[in-house]
């Protein structure tokens, strides 16, 4: 992008701050009705309009890079809200697109450490544990066997011999024939590379992939975790959908009765990447309902749903702040009464243990749904 | 300046004193600064950013600030593209935000609301929805705009200056300001616990101090807003007109029957309603652009069932005599796009919202509103056409100009910004001309449209356009504005609240 083209982008935005507020007609509490977890936190520059001014400075020589600018550029959780509200409502700021292009030209030694070693997040590591899902039945497609279905298998899965293991039973209890590329992983790439600004190493990644999705006649591909979902869904030129694991489940609820979780009323926490860039809202909430639970919503919810603050790679840049979002979180998941928060992301679920009130807890939903059918945890050993 | 910020973050905290260079940035400009190729106001960046967490602490930086003699200035939603809350010279002053002082109680007995300078217009809506017990406040402007002082300084110097009740400053009921001297005042409703949410009283009568002073009178700190019943009835109409003239006749007979309530005309291609009106942008300025040819008033009634019935009717009577034609139903729909405007957006130049919200005629406006050009000969016909039209009316009828409430305003507005926001201040109508954001190709004559504004705005004797340092007159009658000094000089002897911003900078 020219500094020029930056520029104009940066200009959409007249600081009008709608994008601070959520755009439910009525809310019942005034403490739920801000957005943005860094500007609601921190004010003034760290709101949308601030980092829009980042870039309008930089775009115009006004302002130097230094690490005054390099906070708040890390503050941000990509979260997209701003992006989205912004177009939902008087003029369409591309937020995201100059936030990531941001983190693109900010320069290298400003980056933080965890994030400039972005890159290896798209290697496959050499320990890792995907030989699992052979034990569940699961079709290794690197080899001479086929499937029109895959699941991807990202960083936080592809070593996780556990959360594996979960997946491996629903996919062996649902029935279904499930491919995974086993003994050659496909790179696990998710939004690590964009929160470390090397888009271009993602789209050389992406662009591998569909070459192996494309040799192996690949029809869908199923993502558990919902950055590599949106990353897929965004660069991949395959062609192929790439779809959450949470509508695989959905589906499974509708011909297998589950058994009956001992739970009081639950809420949902929308990943930002499963809900706003994936846009997909309704799956998670069908299979709490097929699960028998009570939902209990939190005020800021779906396209409103407030960011958990462990996006744009805060969890590793700034565990403290990706805390205090959290805290903003957990006081609207107190006031819905529930006492147990769903996740569907490994993220939101690892940032809200920060902080997490005692007497409330965390569960993913693959996880609930694997106890729902009699996982024990046993089987993980096999 | 580094002991002052030592001493600052002491006050407030140290994570809440911001002297880094995007601080003072974000803090030095606004859309008036920043205009295309040419900025129309200077940027002035302040030394330092606060964000006080209360009265105690906004007291502690005044008393602070005037020891050092350091010049102070507010700003609240940050919304107000005026430059009113940008230091009047680079590198002079502090700058208080005050994000952090969020809390809104709606006291339902006294039917107020009170709520602290950071809160917004939008939350405080949202809340009492909710709370729907038929009681509503009406804030208009950006949903992001705070909503007390700020919103009331720049609605009180604008648009909503007209409204009698429910709207803008007239439902201001009381406030608590932190003076110069660091002395807390509190006024009306404020002055003490039992007081009734009336407004004036029966506190000191000084409530309506800070407004138009730009934080120059003093910092207010929170502020009490009367509630006022939603109407029973809310009904709104939409008539074309095959003149501009021909509306603006029309108009007036309907605003001097006292009949409806936020009546606008607005000229050909002018629905800059629709741009705010529709879910989006980009569909408003389409529907703008294939209404070029239109001229049209809008207006609302409330009140009883029978009461909206019988002047709905009236003034299709009214207007029809003047060759007015009520507008299909698919045309008004997109109106409704306002309230359904999911990004909560709450025009107060919406006649249908207005009438929502205790507008009322006799304070109604005629807008000649401009429209979405694709060609500066096209706008510069526009301007010319527009501002004929509305001299005649000026001509017709003299007591527009010398009304005490503005009946009709003029002002021009250019891109996605109000080139001129701070030019209808003072003036007695508006022509909003609304150039297609999209092309940048406009962007570098916006200085020229400007200056040929102030030449007409000057032929027909009015307030130059472009409020601030240099231009305000701050009010049509330089009495007002002596009298507004002798009071800035009791509040503020040392002149170090906002020099610059209302007030001109001491040298
Ligand atoms: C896109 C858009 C559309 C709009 N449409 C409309 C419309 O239809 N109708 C309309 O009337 N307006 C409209 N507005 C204008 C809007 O009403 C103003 O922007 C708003 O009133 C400003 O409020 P603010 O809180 O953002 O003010 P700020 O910019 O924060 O401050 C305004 C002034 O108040 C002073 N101030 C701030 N805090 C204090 C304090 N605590 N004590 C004393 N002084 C203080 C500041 O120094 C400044 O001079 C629109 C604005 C935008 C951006
Ligand atoms: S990003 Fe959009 S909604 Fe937010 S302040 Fe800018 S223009 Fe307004
Ligand atoms: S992406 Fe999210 S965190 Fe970042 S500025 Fe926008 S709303 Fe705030």
């Amino acid at each position: 992008m020219t500094k020029q083209e930056l520029l104009d982008k940066a200009l959409s935005c007249n600081r009008c701050g709608t994008c601070r507020g959520v755009t439910q007609d009525a809310v019942p509490n005034a403490d739920f009705s801000t957005q943005c977890p860094s500007g609601m936190t921190l004010f003034g520059e760290y709101e949308p309009a601030g980092l829009m001014y980042i870039a309008r400075g930089i775009a115009q020589g006004d302002l130097q890079w230094n690490k005054d600018l390099a906070k708040v550029l890390y503050s941000c959780t990509l979260c997209g809200y701003c992006d989205d509200l912004c177009s939902r409502g008087y003029r369409h700021t591309p937020a995201v697109t100059i936030l990531e292009e941001l983190r693109k030209i900010v320069p290298q030694e400003l980056k933080p450490r965890s994030l400039q070693k972005a890159a290896a997040a798209a290697e496959v590591p050499k320990q890792h544990k995907l030989a699992v899902l052979k034990n569940y039945g699961v079709i290794d497609v690197s080899g001479s066997g086929t499937a029109d279905t895959i699941l991807f298998a990202d960083t936080t899965l592809i070593a996780n011999s556990s959360k594996l293991s979960e997946i491996g039973f629903l996919i062996k209890t649902s029935g279904r024939k499930l491919g995974c590329f086993i003994d050659e992983p496909l790179p696990p790439v998710e939004q690590a590379l964009i929160n470390g600004g090397q888009q271009d190493v993602l789209e050389r990644c992406v662009a591998r992939i569909d070459r192996r999705l494309k040799q192996k006649g690949i029809k869908k591909v199923v993502c558990y975790n919902p950055e590599s979902l949106s990353v897929l869904k965004r660069f991949s030129r395959s062609g192929v959908p790439f779809v959450s694991i949470t509508q695989l489940y959905a589906e499974m609820l509708k011909k297998k009765s589950p058994k009956k979780l001992k739970l009081s009323a639950v809420t949902y926490q929308d990943p930002c990447h499963l809900g706003r860039y994936a846009q997909e809202y309704s799956a998670p909430r069908q299979v709490i309902a097929g699960l028998g639970l009570t939902l209990k919503e939190m005020w800021r919810s779906r396209n409103n749903s407030l960011c958990c603050g462990a996006g744009g790679g805060m969890l590793a840049v700034n565990p403290q702040l990706a805390k205090r979002y959290a805290a903003n979180r957990w006081e609207e998941v107190s006031a819905t009464g529930a006492k147990t928060l769903i996740t569907a992301c490994p993220y939101c679920n690892a940032n809200f243990r920060q902080g997490k009130p005692k007497d409330s807890k965390i569960m993913d939903l693959t996880s609930l749904m694997a106890q729902a059918y009699g996982y024990t945890g046993k089987e993980a050993g096999k | 300046m580094k002991e002052t910020v030592k001493k600052l973050q002491k006050i407030v905290g140290s994570e809440w004193v911001r002297t880094d260079s995007l601080t003072q940035y974000f803090y030095s400009s606004d859309v008036m600064t920043y205009f295309g190729q040419g900025a129309l106001y200077p940027s002035n960046k302040p030394l330092a950013v606060v964000y006080p967490g209360s009265a105690k602490e906004v007291q502690a930086v005044i008393n602070l600030a005037r020891k050092e003699e350091i010049p102070l200035y507010a700003i609240g939603g940050g919304t107000v593209l005026l430059i009113g809350s940008i230091p009047g010279k680079n590198d002079i002053g502090i700058t208080f935000d005050f994000h952090r002082m969020q809390k809104i109680t709606v006291d339902k007995e006294r039917m107020v609301v009170r709520a602290q300078p950071g809160a917004t217009g939008l939350q405080v809506s949202q809340l009492m929805r909710e709370m729907d017990f038929g009681y509503r406040p009406y804030f208009g402007g950006s949903p992001g705009t705070s909503l007390f002082v700020p919103y009331q300084v720049f609605t009180g110097q604008n648009k909503m200056a007209g409204y009698q009740d429910g709207m803008g400053i007239n439902c201001a009921a009381g406030m608590e300001m932190v003076l110069a001297s660091g002395e807390i005042l509190r006024t009306g409703s404020m002055a003490h616990k039992q007081s009734p949410g009336w407004p004036h009283g029966p506190g000191p009568a000084l409530t309506y101090l800070p407004f138009f002073a730009n934080a120059g009178y003093g910092i207010v700190t929170e502020m009490e807003f009367r509630l006022f019943p939603t109407p029973q009835e809310v009904g709104s109409l939409w008539v074309t007109f095959p003149t501009l003239s021909s509306a603006c006749t029309a108009m007036y007979e309907v605003m001097k029957k006292e009949y409806a309530c936020g009546a606008t005309v607005m000229g050909p291609g002018c629905w800059t309603h629709a741009l705010y009106s529709s879910q989006h942008w980009q569909e408003g300025a389409h529907f703008v652009k294939a209404t070029q040819d239109i001229n049209l008033i809008g207006m609302s009634f409330r009140g009883s069932k029978a009461k909206v019935a019988f002047e709905r009717k009236a003034c299709i009577r009214i207007l029809e005599q003047h060759s007015g034609a009520v507008m299909p139903d698919w045309m008004v729909a997109i109106l409704d796009g306002h309230e359904a405007n999911a990004a909560g957006w709450q025009q107060c130049n919406s006649p249908k919202i207005c009438g929502t919200f205790n507008g009322k005629s006799d304070s109604g406006g005629i807008f000649v509103s401009g429209g979405v050009f694709d060609s500066l000969e096209k706008l510069e016909d526009y301007m010319d056409r527009g501002m004929k039209a509305y001299q005649q009316v000026c001509r017709d009828n003299p007591e527009f100009l010398s009304h005490p409430h503005p009946t009709v305003r003029l002002y021009a507005s250019c891109g996605q910004t109000y080139l001129s926001m701070g030019g209808h201040s003072n003036a007695a109508g508006e022509v909003i001309f609304v150039v297609d954001y999209a092309r940048r190709e406009f962007l570098p004559m916006v200085g020229a449209i400007k200056a040929q504004f102030d030449a007409l705005m000057q032929e027909i004797g009015m307030a130059p356009l472009g409020v601030g340092r240099d231009k305000r007159t701050w009010t049509e009658c330089p009495a007002h504005f002596s009298m507004a000094q002798i009071i800035k000089k009791a509040a503020d002897p040392q002149g170090f609240l906002a020099p610059g911003v209302a007030f001109p900078l001491s040298e």
